[in-house]
């Protein structure tokens, strides 16, 4: 598990062997890599061309738990949006489940966001008409399941956040927190590797918020990867790993305990 | 590895951008309805009214000719020999034939003595042989028809038209006929198709003329009218003006009723012409309004594209669901105008007193169109919703 901020050097990297990233995965986590990102940077082209990530690397394994966390502009969402295959990286390359997305055509990453990664968002995001099922099974419409299961599904999955009294609401009818939890349902109905979570939180009060968190510290007890993008430091601190932003550079927050060498502690 | 969005799934999602805004929908769809309205309602008035002139031609008889003198050189009518009648009954396929012949030009028909001479109301005075009743298949609204008695007495029957302008409702009452009194013996019912002349005439006994306007009385044939035997009227035809005037046939004139809805038809045709334009502009414009209102959608609705790419929807897939709402859109203004149409045609021909003719391929060619109308309204829509990025549900877009 590391994360090692190599700034200029994209260009230098080469894919390690399989055997050699699982290693280096295994050895900080007990779980499996989902994810890992190689020297992954962003730049807008224009005069002059705007850096917003500079070249990262980083490694997420089944069930961590890893916050992104850091100023308004620091860079942020870009770094889910490269991670999530929601946006292309300027160099670099994001494997998802061992498999360079980054040389995909757009048809298979829809397939690999609809198979394996989850999003929720500040805004949730709910379809108003639908009511809590159907906005949870819209999380499967693209995965070609029969609309019957998709529905099953979907009450599992809103079971599982603790929304099986809610079935039947629309998001008009529900809290702040408990439309994040549909949304939160929705991205795992189609039991994704990763869940990314851009600001979960900000558009709810602290309580409500501090729910949210130990929910999604409960999905990755379970198994699935939980990456949270949050400006909020109390938020961040809830996750077992941290990455901090600032000006487009990432380090990694690594407790003292478990530090290792590709580390830069904080 | 790849995403599927099944044709139901298609149908439900754009489904759901339809019905969530009820309101809007309605505005979209009506440029649309209107436009299928008013193609169905314009062919269905035009069908009915078809169908109408069929009926009167029908009623009519469709086997019904006839003919007339023709222009010489000078433009002149060229009388019809005097034995053109006898003739034209012996030729094959003809059932019977009437007769209409002129009277001389001082003989008008005025209501009394009272009224001025030249106050005669465009009323023709003809002559008839008790035959030209039958022939034509003519009603009597009033009173009698000539028969071999009545043929040489004072009296006349009436045209509908000329009845009206002379202000007599029935038979008994009396007209000035070239200065002489004669009794209104019958009025006939208006005779549509065939009566242009015979509505407007005051008609004398060919035996009474011949004896009131000795000399004057030309006796030129007007009209004379040929009853074919059912079905042989086009053979009939040919045969007409050579019998006529064996020397001269191309100085006969001879007509079918047929020949008279054509005309009609013709200019039915230029006025449905000109209605069917403005419903395509009418089709057009709804079809830019549909347009519209999926450009504001897309807009409106950028976080749920960005939603639904995050959720592993292809661009193809997006733009799919945006023209599949404008097909729906413009489908439902279709339905609806087929309906209205449907409504407005029945209205028209109960208004009109004519029969009605449901327009179904216009009916079924109506929502087909906007089917079409709403896929190409969606189409540019629908490509600028397959290109707002995935990241755009990050960036706060409601």
């Amino acid at each position: 598990m590391t994360l090692a901020p190599t700034l200029g050097t994209s260009s230098e990297w080469r894919p390690a062997p399989r055997s050699a990233r699982a290693g280096k995965a295994l050895d900080a986590s007990p779980g499996t890599p989902v994810l890992e990102a190689h020297g992954i940077s962003r730049t807008y082209p224009g005069t002059p061309p705007l850096t917003v990530l500079h070249p990262t690397d980083l490694a997420i394994a089944a069930g961590d738990q890893l916050a992104v966390v850091g100023p308004s502009g620091s860079g942020k969402s870009t770094l889910l949006s490269l991670l999530g295959t929601l946006d292309a990286p300027t160099s670099g390359q994001v494997f998802v489940d061992g498999r360079d997305v980054t040389t995909m055509s757009e048809r298979e990453r829809s397939a690999v966001r609809a198979g394996h990664l989850g999003f929720v968002f500040q805004q949730f995001h709910l379809l108003p008409t639908l009511d809590a099922v159907e906005n949870v099974a819209t999380g499967l419409l693209y995965s070609g399941v029969r609309h019957a299961v998709r529905r099953g599904r979907a009450v599992e999955a809103l079971e599982s956040v603790g929304l099986g009294h809610r079935l039947g609401h629309r998001p008009g009818q529900l809290s702040g927190g408990e439309q994040q939890r549909v949304a939160i349902a929705r991205a795992l109905v189609a039991r994704p590797s990763v869940l990314f979570a851009d600001e979960p939180t900000g558009a709810l009060d602290s309580a409500t918020g501090e729910a949210i968190v130990a929910l999604l510290a409960e999905v990755a007890e379970r198994g699935t990867a939980v990456v949270v993008v949050t400006h909020d430091p109390s938020v961040a601190a809830r996750f077992a790993r941290r990455v901090h932003l600032r000006d487009g550079v990432a380090t990694e927050e690594r407790p003292a305990l478990t530090s290792t060498s590709g580390a830069q502690p904080r | 590895m790849r995403t599927r969005l099944t044709p139901a799934d298609l149908l439900r999602t754009a489904g759901l951008g339809v019905s969530s805004r009820p309101q809007r929908t309605a505005l979209a769809a009506l440029g649309v309805a209107l436009g299928i309205a008013s193609l169905v309602a314009l062919t269905g008035a035009a069908a009915s009214n078809h169908a109408e002139l069929l009926a009167s031609l029908d009623a009519m008889g469709a086997d019904l000719a006839v003919v007339r003198p023709g222009l010489g050189p000078e433009g002149e009518p060229v009388p019809l020999p005097p034995d053109t009648p006898e003739i034209v009954a012996r030729q094959d396929g003809v059932a019977r034939v009437g007769v209409l012949e002129s009277a001389p030009p001082q003989a008008t028909v005025l209501r009394s003595d009272l009224v001025p001479a030249h106050a005669s109301g465009g009323i023709s005075v003809l002559v008839a042989r008790p035959d030209l009743l039958g022939t034509v298949d003519g009603e009597v609204a009033s009173g009698r028809w000539f028969d071999e008695a009545t043929r040489g007495l004072p009296v006349t029957v009436l045209g509908a038209t000329a009845a009206d302008r002379l202000g007599i409702t029935q038979a008994g009452d009396r007209v000035l006929v070239g200065g002489q009194w004669h009794a209104v013996l019958g009025i006939l019912e208006d005779s549509g198709l065939a009566g242009g002349t015979i509505d407007t005439a005051a008609i004398l006994g060919d035996r009474w003329a011949a004896a009131a306007f000795p000399g004057d009385h030309a006796g030129q044939i007007e009209a004379v009218y040929v009853r074919a035997e059912p079905g042989r009227v086009a053979q009939v035809r040919v045969l007409l003006a050579p019998a006529a005037s064996p020397a001269a046939p191309h100085l006969v004139s001879v007509s079918l009723l047929g020949d008279l809805v054509e005309a009609r038809e013709t200019t039915d045709d230029a006025l449905a012409t000109l209605g069917l334009t403005l419903a395509g502009i009418a089709l057009l414009v709804g079809g830019v309004g549909i347009a519209n209102t999926m450009v504001v959608a897309v807009m409106e609705r950028r976080g749920e594209i960005g939603l639904r790419r995050s959720l592993g929807a292809r661009p193809g897939q997006v733009a799919a669901q945006f023209v599949t709402e404008a097909v729906m859109l413009s489908a439902l203004g279709g339905l609806a105008g087929a309906g209205l149409g449907v409504l407005a045609a029945v209205v028209l021909a109960v208004v009109s007193d004519q029969p009605l003719v449901i327009p179904w391929p216009a009916l079924a060619a109506g929502p087909a169109l906007s089917v079409v109308v709403g896929a190409l309204a969606g189409l540019q829509p629908a490509t600028r919703a397959a290109r707002v990025t995935p990241t755009t549900a990050l960036r706060g877009a409601v």
